[in-house]
Order: C-alpha cells, then structure tokens, then sequence
C-alpha cells in the first residue's frame, strides 16, 4: 500500500502539514506495528530521514517555506512561485497550470522514483483560492492523463458559507466542474463545521485558524490511520484498504463524501469519557442519517440512510463488540479517545450547501461581477455555465436520492 | 527570490508621504527582525548595495539600503529637504527626476509640458528600477491630486505604467481636496487626475486631508488619563506613544497625517512581507474587491487609532475594533458609507487575533452593513501575524462603496462651478484643447451612473442553469 499527496496552496499545505505532524505524534502511542505500516504507507526513506509521500505546491512561497522546516519534508519535492494566484481559479488554470506544467511532471517523477509506486493520490486544497482550486484543477487533469494507473482523489476545504474570499462561489463552481470528471472520489472539509466543533464541544471559544486546521486534519487522520487487529510482530496486515474503500462508496455519479468522527473532546475531558460502542454506533448513525453534528443530534428526525458509507472504529475492545454496520476494525485507542468511531459517508445532506453556492456563483454570473478578471485569463461566461450545468447535474443526482 | 514593489512619490504632498511611509518602514523591518542580514521581506522595498554600488543577495548582510523608489518633483524644495535629512541615504540621484519651476498649481502643465519633456527620462529611470527586481509585483503611487506636479505629472505617469508594464499592478494613494481647499485651481485639477486614474490605475485609495485632521483629532483627544496610565509602566509618563510611534512633540503639522498614510501603505502590502494565517497578497486585494474594472475606489479606514498597551487580548476592545471600523470617524476619506451600498468588503487584520473572531464579527456586523444584493457574503478577509509598531493588533478595512459617488459629485459640482464661468480655463488653454474639459466631465458622469445603478439595483430572481447529464 502506498499512498501520495499534492499539498496545493496555502490551506493545503497548512493542512497536509498538520495531517503528518499529527500522524508523527500519534505513533508515539501506538504499536510497532502501526508505526511499521505507517511507514510503509505514507513516506520512504531518503538520505537516511523518513520522508513523507507529499508534493508542496504553492504559488507564494510563504506557506511552503514554513513546512520544509519540518524533518519529514524535502525540499526537492516542492514547487513555489513568486507572485500567488490572486484568488483567480483562471490564472491558476490557465496560466501557472501549464508554465510549470514540466517542473510539476519532474518533482512527479522524482516522487515516484524515491517510493516505487503509489496506488493513489490525494490532492489537498481549498475551493475558495485561487492556486489550490485553479492550478490544483489542472494538475489533476495532468495527473489524470500522465499516469492512468493511478487512483486520483480530492479533499477539498470549503469556506465558511458566511464568507472568507468573495469570489469563494465562482472557485468553487469552477473547480467542481472541472475536477469532477477526473476525480474518483472528494472529501469535503468545511470551515464552518471545524469551527462549530471547537465552539461547542472542544471548549475553544475563540478558535485560531491554526486550531481549525488541527481539529480538520485530526479528523482525515482519524481516515488514513492504519487498521490493525491481531497485531503478530512478524506480519502487518492493514484491515483498511484504503482505495478499495473509497472506491466502493463512490462511483461516477456520485463522488462527494462526508467525514463524521466522534467523539470530539477536548483533552482534559477524555479520560472521563464512558461511552458505549452502542451509544456511540447509535450517535454517529444518527448524525450521519439527519445531516447534524455530534453537538445538535437530531433525534426525533427519521433520516435518510446514506447512499454508502464506511465505518472505522478504533478502541482496543473493538473485537468484543458486535457493530450493527459493516465496520473496519482497529485495537489503537485514537488521539486517546478510549473509543472512536469515522464515518465517510456519501449522502444528499451535502445538498444544501451546495444549493447555496450555486445560488450565489448564478447571481454574481447573471450580473457579470468579477467576471472580467477570469476573462483576462481565458474563462469566458461559457466556461462559467458550463460548471454551473456539471453542479446543477451533481445537486439534482443528490435530490433524486432524497425520499 | 522576494516580490518587489515599487514606489513612486509624485509632487510635494507625494514626496512628503513618502518620507513618513520610508521611516516607517524602516522601522517595521527593524522591528520585526533583529538580524542584520538583508532578507526577503526587506527586498520587497529595499535593495542592498555595497560601496561600490554592487548589488548584493538575499542572506548577506545590511550594507548599504536603497529604496526602490522614484521621486519626482518638478520644484525642488522637497527633494533637497529628502536628500539632506538621514533617509536621505536611500536613495541615489539616479532616482530623482527633478526640475526647478514646478508646475503652477496647473493640471496641464504637468501632465502635458513636464509630461512630455520628461516622458523619455522617466520610462527610462522605470526600466532600471524594474531591471532591478526579480518578481515585481506593483507600482504604488503616492501624490495629491490637488495641485500641478502631483496630480499632472502623477497621471501622466500612471499612463506610462500602463503602457509600458500593464502586467504590473498600480495602486494609488490619492489625496483628494478638502471642501475647503485653498488652491484655487484643485477642482480642475482634481477631476482630470480622477479621470485618468479610472482609466488606468487598478485601484485607487481615496484620502483627504478633512478626513485626516478628524482622525489627528481623535488621537489627540483626551482619554490622556488612560493612556498615560497605560503608558506608565512604559516608563514614560506623560509621553503618549500614538499610533505614529514615535514621541508626539518632534512631529512638525503634516506629519501626523501624513504618517497615517503611511500606515496605510505598511498595512496594505504587510501580507507580502510578514507571515500570516490568511495571507492577501497585492493581487487579491483588486481581485477580491473590483468587480467591474472602472469601479476601483477604494475607501480605507482603520482601527484602533491609539496605542493599546495590555498585553493581553480583552475580546471587549477586540470586537470593539470591529464596530468602530465601519464609522467614518476612522474613515481616511469623508463620506456615509453606512446610507450607501457596499459592493465588496476587505478586512486586514495584523497581530494576534482569531480567526474566529473575525468570523463571529463579520457574522454580527453582516445585517448592519447594506451589501449588494448579490454579494451578501462579500467579505474578504487577511490575517498577517506582525502586528503594527507600537500597537498587539490592528485592522485596515477597505470597502469598495456606491457612497463615492457623492464624493465625486461634489468634485464634479466645484469643477462646474469655475468651468460655467471658464475661469481660469485660458491657463490650461495653454497646453491642452478645451474639449479635454468636457471629455472629463463627461467621463466622470459616466462612472457616477454605473455607480448610481449599482447603488439602486434591486434583487432579481434568476433561473438556475439547466443540468448537464
């Protein structure tokens, strides 16, 4: 098994930094056997260092600088520009996408090189800039072209729907309407959930970007965390099989995915955690059925199962419990939660906010605001309708699926 | 490899903002790191020379700074004052572009006699600044539009930085006339410098100096007691350290007002220099808040106006900060915001505050603020870790608002008043055709309507787009 990562832009690489520091930390309270298919999973060695299966791309080099200070990174398998892209998905696609078009292919390669293979690639980035969503959209493309054997997905952060960066519903649409043809399978990670998850049940009233990001790239770990059960020292074998997965709960028409991890506690709170397998198999069900977080459940709405889902529970009595659902099992006690259980899912409940965005993309795009800045670089209004046609398809895919 | 910006300092009001905006800067660097090595974030203003006027790399040490800067004056009083105080050693001749008479208080004779005659020079002197980046990223132009040099010259030079570079970026800041200007001629000259600035400028700060003295005043006001109680443990009693940073009685008149500018530019391009959470580079900022390209006015305010000296961060002054930004008291250019229509929103906060904080802020303020119908969330916003001098955190806003138009209005009506009676007309007769007086008007009409039509545009229902399957 052996999976890579392009880190895009600024929220990329703040997160794919922190999803590894965080996997680092981790195995300071896991097996040998975790740490073994870590390892093996998401970095190689080079020059006797542990480096990790990771591209660092940015156009600025501000955020990228800051991560090759990390042990677990090489600069030669970086790419930074001067100038940023100004949030214009069209200067990132169209104008840094094929001038670094050859510097991208060779750190690619030299990647590929150092770890033999990958089985995948996840691209981390933001919908709402303009190098993650833009220059992120094309190399996926080029990725997608260049080397067919390998399995793309996205993890896509989304903004808060309040507004962070105006142009947020035109990226967003752009990038959709672009990635969703190459892309098997996007995480969605949003701002506005981290936060709310700080808020409320991490007892961070006023939660720094920094905080955000950490709750954001715990909960993808609580994904790529290897899966081990009857850990023999001799043989490791991962439950998770990471691509088959994804695979499985996605297929072409249906490619957004949810990630839902309980329980969230702040660290002080954790050794007094009692939670049943039941309770939190129950709990998390819930959440997953009404579309609601850990800390406003809905219990008197019925639901609506999702489309697929995976589940992962990780607790070292894991095996004595019998689960209600198909479920990965895993002896590690998470980010010391004596009991946790994620849940990818592909459900409708995404609806909402993706009506929301293409709402807001139709009026700025029937008023041509802003619309000149991606015409300077080769979007035209018919490339814009064209993305709305892709997200209306995606929202109207989704509705059929609500009863 | 740094992103450079490039100033050009046009006139005598141009040049004096200069020096505040060079001090300051100075003195930021000096702040923000104590090495003494020449580093990226100093490149973007700085170039470093040995003595032999070589060059010398990111990584070596300070030898000798220069400003990557023009200076223009077309008398040369200024000038001479620049090059013999201490900042004086920022610059070389080279970058000087100098004449003796200066241009009348006459928009025509700069933009047209001097325009001309130095036309040649000045693209030259350009070409050997840019030569000198490696990665530029803007022009940033500072002058009144007011008078003759800075307002002639001074457009006639965003032109040429249009011609000759329309890849890079040029902001200006402006100084418009106040109501009670005492140069006779600043309504003609202030509207053919607006004319040509919405033509060829990318984005354009709006300042006047009625606006300034508000703000002085504020400063200045008591609430002494409390602040020479916070200054107490300073060390120094009685000596207030505003927002200037530097003791307030060695400041001559202008001086404050203008350091105020000079704030402004520092918080403008400090995401390009410092490290920050949510950086906002140059080009984000006219991405972000532009959404016709004529429509580039921007007007800035920022907050808090005096020094806070607690070290920690009570959220009471903090959301304070946000509630105070929207009132035109700590607005640089005078105007009502609040009864217009905002069209977009920037938010640039430097120091130690939240993300979440801004986020809860912008959440509350949203239903005070009559944003544009389809822009409702139009809100962007930057957070870059180094705090201003003298101050743990502070907040530049820049709201692109219909409220402009009004500005301009009154400019157009004083710029009538004289023309009905073609006033003074036969001195810009000398060097230009009169029909340039009513292509400015008319141009000017022109941008209050698209104005106008934005302010008064009503929500629409529009058909979504049909899926493609």
């Amino acid at each position: 098994m052996s999976l890579g990562f392009i880190q895009l832009g600024q929220c990329g690489n703040q997160i794919g930094h922190a999803l590894f520091d965080f996997m680092i930390q981790e195995t300071q309270m896991s097996s040998p056997g975790a740490q073994a298919l870590l390892n093996e999973i998401f970095f190689f060695e080079r020059k006797n260092k542990q480096i990790a299966k990771s591209l660092l791309i940015d156009m600025e080099p501000k955020v990228v600088d800051r991560c090759l200070k990390a042990e677990y990174y090489d600069k030669a398998f970086s790419l930074t520009k001067q100038e940023g892209s100004g949030n214009n998905w069209a200067y990132g696609f169209n104008n840094h996408g094929p001038a670094n078009k050859n510097a991208i292919l060779q750190i690619m390669d030299s990647l590929l090189e150092e770890c033999g293979y990958l089985e995948s690639l996840f691209f981390i980035s933001s919908l709402a800039g303009g190098t993650g969503s833009g220059l992120g959209s094309y190399i996926l493309e080029l990725m997608a072209d260049r080397y067919p054997e390998i399995e793309l997905f996205n993890i896509c952060v989304m903004p808060h729907l309040t507004g962070e960066v105006i142009l947020q519903s035109l990226n967003t649409v752009l990038t959709i309407g672009s990635i969703y043809q190459h892309s098997e399978g996007i995480i969605l990670l949003q701002n506005d959930e981290a936060q709310a998850l700080c808020n409320n049940l991490l007892n961070l009233k006023s939660p720094s970007l920094n905080d955000i990001n950490q709750v954001m790239s715990t909960n993808l770990a609580s994904f790529f965390w290897p899966c081990l059960t009857n850990q023999v020292y001799s043989t490791f074998h991962n439950n998770l099989q990471y691509v088959q997965e994804l695979l499985n709960i996605t297929n072409n028409q249906y490619k957004l995915l949810q990630l839902n991890q309980i329980p969230q506690l702040p660290q002080q709170s954790k050794a007094f955690q009692n939670d049943t397998w039941s309770a939190l198999e129950k709990r998390i069900q819930q959440m997953v059925m009404t579309g609601t977080k850990e800390y406003n459940i809905n219990w008197h709405k019925k639901g609506q199962q999702p489309f697929k889902q995976l589940m992962i529970a990780r607790g070292n009595d894991v095996k004595k419990h019998q689960f209600n659902w198909n479920t990965v099992q895993d002896e590690h006690q998470f980010n010391k939660n004596e009991k946790s259980i994620t849940v990818l899912h592909n459900s409708s409940n995404i609806v909402e906010s993706l009506n929301q965005i293409s709402d807001r993309a139709n009026q700025m795009i029937q008023e041509r605001a802003y619309l000149y800045q991606y015409e300077k670089f080769g979007v035209k209004i018919q490339h814009f309708q064209e993305s709305m046609g892709i997200v209306e398809g995606i929202i109207n895919d989704y509705e059929q699926l609500i009863q | 490899m740094p992103r450079e910006l490039i100033f050009v300092q046009v006139g005598q009001c141009g040049n004096q903002i200069g020096m505040r905006f060079w001090d300051l800067a100075l003195k930021e660097h000096a702040k923000a790191k104590q090495s003494l090595l020449y580093d990226e974030s100093l490149s973007s203003f700085f170039r470093n020379v040995n003595s032999k006027n070589q060059e010398l790399r990111i990584g070596d040490p300070i030898q000798n700074l220069k400003a990557r800067a023009l200076i223009v004056d077309m008398e040369e009083g200024v000038i001479n004052q620049i090059m013999k105080s201490p900042l004086g050693e920022l610059f070389d001749e080279k970058q000087c572009i100098n004449d003796v008479s200066g241009a009348g208080n006459n928009w025509a004779h700069g933009f047209y006699h001097y325009g001309n005659q130095y036309e040649k020079h000045i693209e030259e002197r350009l070409r050997k600044t840019v030569e000198q980046c490696d990665s530029l990223q803007c022009f940033f132009m500072t002058h009144s539009i007011g008078g003759g040099t800075g307002s002639g010259l001074g457009s006639r030079i965003v032109g040429l930085l249009e011609d000759n570079y329309p890849e890079v970026f040029r902001f200006t800041a402006s100084v418009f006339p106040s109501g009670d200007d005492d140069v006779v001629t600043s309504p003609y000259n202030s509207l053919f410098s607006l004319y040509e600035l919405a033509k060829h400028a990318d984005c354009v700060f709006p300042i006047d100096n009625q606006a300034l003295i508000n703000i002085v005043d504020q400063i200045d006001k008591p609430n002494k007691a409390r602040l020479v109680k916070e200054n107490a443990h300073e060390g120094s009693v009685g000596i207030k350290i505003t927002q200037f940073g530097e003791e307030e009685k060695r400041q001559k008149p202008f001086d404050k007002m203008n350091s105020l500018i000079a704030h402004l530019l520092s918080h403008i391009t400090c995401s390009m220099r410092f490290e920050g959470a949510l950086n906002v580079d140059l080009n984000e900022i006219t991405m972000n808040l532009v959404p016709y390209p004529d429509l580039h006015f921007l007007i800035s305010s920022m907050a808090p106006l005096y020094s806070l000296l607690d070290s920690k961060l009570q959220p009471r002054r903090l959301d304070q900060m946000f509630n105070d930004i929207y009132h035109p008291d700590f607005q640089m250019i005078t105007g009502q915001p609040s009864l217009h229509k905002y069209l977009a929103v920037g938010l640039l906060v430097r120091g130690d505050v939240a993300f979440s904080d801004v986020n809860r802020n912008i959440k509350k303020l949203k239903d005070q603020l009559r944003m544009i119908y389809w822009n409702q969330e139009g809100f962007k916003y930057g957070i870059c870790n180094q705090p201003p001098i003298g101050q743990q955190y502070s907040m530049l806003c820049l709201a692109n608002n219909t409220c402009i138009k009004d500005t301009f209005q009154e400019m157009t009506d004083r710029f009538q008043k004289l023309y009905k009676r073609k006033v003074y007309v036969h001195h810009y007769k000398q060097y230009m055709e009169q029909s340039h007086f009513d292509e400015t008007l008319n141009g000017i009409q022109n941008l209050m309507v698209k104005y106008q039509d934005l302010e008064m545009a009503q929500p629409k229902k529009y058909q979504r787009i049909q899926p493609i399957f």
